[in-house]
């Protein structure tokens, strides 16, 4: 059994995300609280959080995910479909993400990929990933070498955008499901090796402008 | 003169009048009047300590000179008060120094060497540039020059007894106003220009935070609100009531497609058209995913002609009306890009499917949409097998629109 905790501020959403996990039959909503202090109260130790982004506040909650992830893996789900939100959480080290829109199935099958160790590549996080990591040259000249997704790796990406299965997406590129999730974990690998430099700087900007303020 | 720049009224934060430009202008100018006036008088000054022994008439000289001095005083402190010179109190005081200036010909001939009417020569000279400064007009500074000019030539020749030949280049140094005139009017223009590319600046800002507050709040709203309104429809066990339940769906819609809906600003681009469509089915309950963000990003939205953007919407509507009406399943997944010279736009399902050799299905949803995108120069590709979903896929040739796009956005 895959051990959940949510972490949502909202309890129409929790209760929401628990009936939808609690139908799955392979998945145990272990905790269901409202944030992050809640979480280390409860003492529990699940495989999986679901962490909303988004914490009764303007801003998301990106430090906790960089915290959290040292108890569990960490599936942010958000109303927000933001690419920045997106890249964020991936890049401080979320396991996936889903917005809130997503069906049932596909959040059941998110939970199984991260729990066990995958990466939860969803249509949407797919094409929000493929446009930032091939974005033309203005863009793409200040990437360090090495960053930029293979054409395999593109390709594979570009498929899942366009909403394919990644069964769907091994059959059309005539390989086996195993490395379209390899090239799925190396799209992942590729945007936290880039994050680091990128972390240091984020975390400079914010220093800064918490002082101004 | 005005203290306000056009349009600093609708500024979020507007500067406190002593921070405009052209005030702080014209500050400048009324202060270098005064200090003419007080260089003027230490001239004075010092002419009377070095001279006070040879006076035929001391007392008179010295009225003229305390005469000089009450009128500069009156002048340096409303000019220092008000912060700028009006041109009448610089007329007034030209007429005031060509008084002078006889009465001091007439006290000095023709007992002094000298061949300018004593200290009133220097000081009409170190302080008229009040007149460059006060006038705006060139026209009205030369014929002010000329009076004080005149006033000193007719008192030093007729009265003084100079000769002409010394007189006239002593009185062409009042023109030099001109200069100062010509220099002020920049400073004044240059000032004026400063103050409306701020006040520009300004109402940016003040749209562009506008701007912000409202996608804030529709970030608000859709976030929150909108959330927990479509949390209550999809989890049908928590309200009960199928007519309240159906309430909530209606409004949860609506709002939906307040949020991210169309942008009143910019009616009628591919994006924005694509997203309404998406947003119309939402609420008709094809759960619909629309993957936008290569488009979005790559600034193209608004570069397709109405008719590949009338085409594209109509064939994506139709394949989506397909889906509901054969696949068997509620939701859909919509992708738009735009890579290199091509425009694609993707529809697929995962629901039932149909063989495309089938004529009432197959050949059917082909020519619908084929029928559209051919009139743009577009194909279509269709990919189904029963079971397997179906795969719609929209390509149109863009290269002209993309380039000069480009260009446009370069140039």
């Amino acid at each position: 059994m895959i051990q959940v905790t949510i972490i949502d501020d909202h309890p129409v959403a929790r209760r929401g995300l628990e009936s939808m996990l609690g139908d799955a039959g392979d998945i145990v909503v272990a905790a269901s609280v409202s944030s992050p202090a809640g979480f280390a109260a409860e003492g529990t130790s699940p495989d999986v959080i679901l962490l909303d982004l988004y914490l009764g506040t303007d801003e998301p909650c990106l430090d906790a995910v960089g915290q959290l992830r040292a108890a569990a893996r960490v599936l942010v789900i958000s109303a927000s479909g933001r690419p920045a939100d997106v890249l964020g959480a991936i890049r401080v080290g979320a396991s996936g993400y889903v917005t809130k829109e997503v069906g049932a199935g596909m959040l059941v099958s998110a939970v199984r990929t991260v729990a066990g160790g995958g990466f939860a590549l969803s249509s949407q996080l797919a094409d929000i990933l493929q446009s930032e990591l091939t974005r033309n040259p203005p863009e793409a000249a200040g990437h360090q070498p090495g960053t930029l997704l293979s054409p395999r790796e593109e390709q594979a990406l570009d498929l899942i955008a366009r909403g394919f299965t990644h069964a769907q997406t091994a059959r059309r590129m005539g390989v086996s499901k195993a490395t379209v999730d390899t090239y799925v974990e190396r799209v992942r690998a590729k945007l936290q090796v880039r994050n680091k430099a990128e972390l240091t700087r984020v975390a400079l900007l914010r220093l800064a402008s918490g002082e101004k303020r | 003169m005005s203290a306000r720049a056009p349009g600093a009224e609708l500024a979020v934060t507007t500067p406190a009048p002593a921070e405009y430009s052209a005030v702080r202008a014209e500050i400048v100018l009324a202060r270098a009047i005064v200090f003419f006036r007080a260089c003027g008088l230490v001239e004075v000054g010092c002419v009377l300590a070095l001279d006070w022994r040879h006076y035929r008439s001391p007392a008179l000289v010295l009225l003229l000179a305390g005469a000089v001095l009450a009128e500069s005083v009156l002048l340096v402190a409303a000019a220092w008060w008000r912060g700028e010179i009006r041109r009448w109190w610089v007329g007034a005081d030209v007429a005031f120094l060509v008084c002078c200036l006889a009465g001091s010909a007439r006290l000095t001939a023709p007992a002094d060497g000298h061949t300018w009417v004593y200290f009133m020569y220097p000081f009409t000279v170190i302080t008229c540039y009040s007149i460059g400064i006060a006038y705006r007009r060139q026209p009205a500074v030369i014929a002010v020059s000329s009076v004080l000019a005149g006033g000193y030539a007719l008192s030093a020749i007729m009265i003084h007894h100079d000769p002409p030949w010394n007189v006239l280049p002593n009185a062409a140094a009042y023109y030099s106003n001109i200069v100062i005139a010509w220099a002020a009017a920049e400073l004044r223009r240059s000032g004026r220009a400063s103050d409306a590319s701020h006040a520009v600046a300004i109402a940016h800002a003040a749209d562009l935070a506008r701007e912000r507050e409202r996608a804030r709040h529709a970030r608000m709203l859709h976030d929150r609100v909108l959330q927990t309104l479509e949390a209550l429809v999809h989890h049908g066990s928590i309200v009960a009531d199928r007519e309240l339940s159906s309430h909530i769906a209606a409004e949860a819609a609506w709002l939906r497609a307040l949020v991210q809906g169309t942008p009143v600003s910019e009616p009628g681009d591919l994006l924005s058209r694509l997203q309404e469509l998406a947003a119309q089915r939402t609420a008709a309950g094809l759960r619909i995913e629309f993957n936008n963000t290569q488009l979005r990003a790559s600034g193209l939205r608004r570069s397709f002609p109405p008719e590949v953007t009338d085409a594209v919407v109509a064939a994506v509507g139709e394949a989506l009306t397909n889906i509901v009406k054969h696949s068997g399943t509620r939701s859909a997944i919509m992708r738009a890009t735009v890579t290199g010279d091509q425009l694609t736009v993707s529809v697929l399902d995962h629901g039932a499917g149909f063989d495309p050799c089938e004529i009432p299905r197959g050949i059917g949803l082909a020519e619908c949409i084929t029928g559209r995108l051919q009139e743009v120069g577009g194909s279509v590709h269709i990919e189904s097998a029963p079971g397997a979903g179906t795969y719609v896929e929209l390509t149109i040739p863009v290269g002209g629109v993309v380039r000069s796009a480009h260009t446009e956005r370069m140039t």
